[in-house]
């Protein structure tokens, strides 16, 4: 019974996202054989499109580096940023047909690609010199701002995962212009990164919460054993890999389970090597780790089979 | 109100991408307002530096040291086969204008001797050598790290904090110290305390 409540606010939760009528819902219902058939067509076309994307972006990058030698500066800057603004406005225009939809994503993320490495390039031509950190600070936030607003405007999950990431090298390179603490940083970026993962998991661009949930959790969990390493505080990092598990099953990510499983298990380890590996209990610290092991992964599969699974 | 709604809405959200500029408003907290309201270093630093030209080999090689208040100096022929390629240049810092300048010393009055002498250059400064300036300013070395797993993914990496005069919370870098960290090492002289 709790499943099928659970299962109802998905379904409720994912209409609101997309859009969707209860018609909408009612026709689907009845004409399942259509919608196989339209899912069917649905991942050929989108594998076409991200297979022609491959062989676009290889062929552009095939040429570069086969006259890249005997380009000039500005042959250079125009391969690689006027490329990349123009796979970008073709992104854009994709969207506006709906024939051309799936065209979109392969545009976008070879212009994420080709676009800042074009900045770059144009600043390594024709820059007077300078700390190159100033480079990469103006390439990232010319691209948040512009993959950012298209975001805004288009609410594509592929903006939005290229936004999060221009934002991340954005304020890494400011905070380590100012010369701040990289610790700190990591940690404010860390569970930045998750409240954004779990912000995404509850939106339709849900497909990439996994990846910054991962990227967010494991900055977090580095940069606090960076901070307690050989200090009393040690075990706080023990205490937030157990907090990690948790908070997996209450926002229902297995990335953060398997990101809090592994912290514990290679602290076990880390802590046994240090205080066990020249005594004779380091055999039995062994057996102990195994037992913790497979413990552990019960757990971790019972957790998942009770808080996460059911609830997708 | 739309604003309001929203916040409520997505507050998750709304903490994630605040706490990188939190973080902003804390460094500006802790490090910009403290220098803005103290009071800068009223003395310039005399440090040296070591750089290393390949093509113009020093004819003497210049130790620098504080006798009586003064900067005295003392030449060495540089007769090192291959021959030594490391200057050591004389700088002064001014942290009031966070400007860094060169003092050029004539070589061609130099002469090979082991007694010290006192710098031309130099000779109405008086010098104090001790490590806190009579202001309560003193010269912090640089620390080395990794930029961390934040660094290594997103840039920043290795990095060098450079050196800074500080006193408390207030600190101010010298410029142009750490373009090669390994040839350019700063080491301190003393204070100007009277020009």
């Amino acid at each position: 019974m709790l499943q099928k409540e659970e299962a109802l606010q998905d379904i409720v939760l994912l209409a609101k996202h997309h859009d969707i009528t209860l018609e909408d819902i009612a026709n689907a219902l009845t004409n399942s054989q259509q919608q196989v058939n339209d899912q069917a067509s649905g991942i050929l076309s989108k594998l076409f499109g991200y297979i022609g994307g491959i062989f676009v972006f290889a062929g552009i990058g095939v040429f570069i580096s086969m006259y890249w030698a005997d380009f000039g500066s500005a042959q250079r800057v125009i391969t690689t940023l006027g490329t990349g603004l123009i796979t970008f406005f073709m992104g854009v225009a994709c969207l506006t047909d709906k024939r051309y939809e799936r065209a979109a994503t392969p545009l976008f993320l070879m212009s994420s690609l080709l676009q800042p490495t074009g900045i770059l390039v144009m600043l390594q031509e024709y820059s007077s010199g300078g700390d190159p950190r100033h480079g990469l600070l103006f390439m990232s936030i010319y691209m948040l701002i512009q993959q950012g607003a298209t975001f805004w405007s288009k609410g594509r999950s592929v903006l939005a995962f290229s936004a999060i990431l221009f934002g991340c090298i954005f304020f890494a390179n400011l905070f380590d212009i100012w010369d701040m603490n990289e610790k700190l940083i990591g940690t404010v970026i860390g569970i930045s990164l998750m409240c954004i993962a779990y912000a995404l998991n509850q939106s339709r661009h849900l497909a990439i919460a996994p990846f910054w949930y991962f990227v967010g959790s494991m900055i977090l969990m580095w940069s606090v054993f960076e901070g307690v390493r050989n200090t009393p505080f040690e075990l706080v990092y023990l205490g937030l890999s157990a907090f990690i598990v948790f908070l997996s099953t209450y926002v229902r990510s297995r990335t953060l389970l398997l990101v809090g499983t592994l912290a514990m298990l290679v602290y076990i380890g880390y802590y046994t090597a240090k205080h066990f590996a020249h005594t004779v209990g380091w055999p039995i610290a062994l057996v102990m780790i195994g037992i913790a092991l497979i413990a552990l992964s019960t757990l971790a599969v019972r957790l998942n089979n009770k808080y996460i699974k059911s609830n997708n | 109100m739309a604003i309001k709604r929203f916040i409520k809405e997505n507050l998750v959200l709304v903490i994630g991408l605040s706490l990188p500029l939190l973080l902003i408003v804390l460094f500006f907290v802790a490090t910009v307002i403290p220098k803005s309201m103290a009071t800068p270093p009223q003395y310039e630093m005399l440090f040296t530096v070591t750089k290393y030209d390949y093509q113009n080999a020093p004819d003497y090689l210049l130790s620098y040291a504080v006798k009586d208040k003064h900067l005295v100096v003392k030449a060495k022929k540089n007769e090192e086969k291959p021959r030594n390629s490391n200057i050591n240049t004389l700088l002064a810092y001014d942290a009031k204008t966070e400007t860094v300048r060169e003092i050029n010393i004539d070589t061609s009055k130099l002469t090979e001797t082991n007694s010290e002498m006192v710098v031309e250059e130099t000779k109405n400064y008086v010098i104090d050598n001790s490590t806190v300036s009579p202001d309560g300013y003193k010269l912090e070395g640089p620390n080395y790290s990794g930029g961390g797993l934040m660094g290594s993914l997103f840039g920043g990496g290795y990095r060098n904090t450079g050196f800074r005069i500080t006193k408390g919370n207030v600190g101010y870098k010298l410029p142009e110290t750490q373009q090669d960290f390994y040839y350019n090492q700063v080491k301190f002289i003393g204070w100007i305390i009277k020009k």
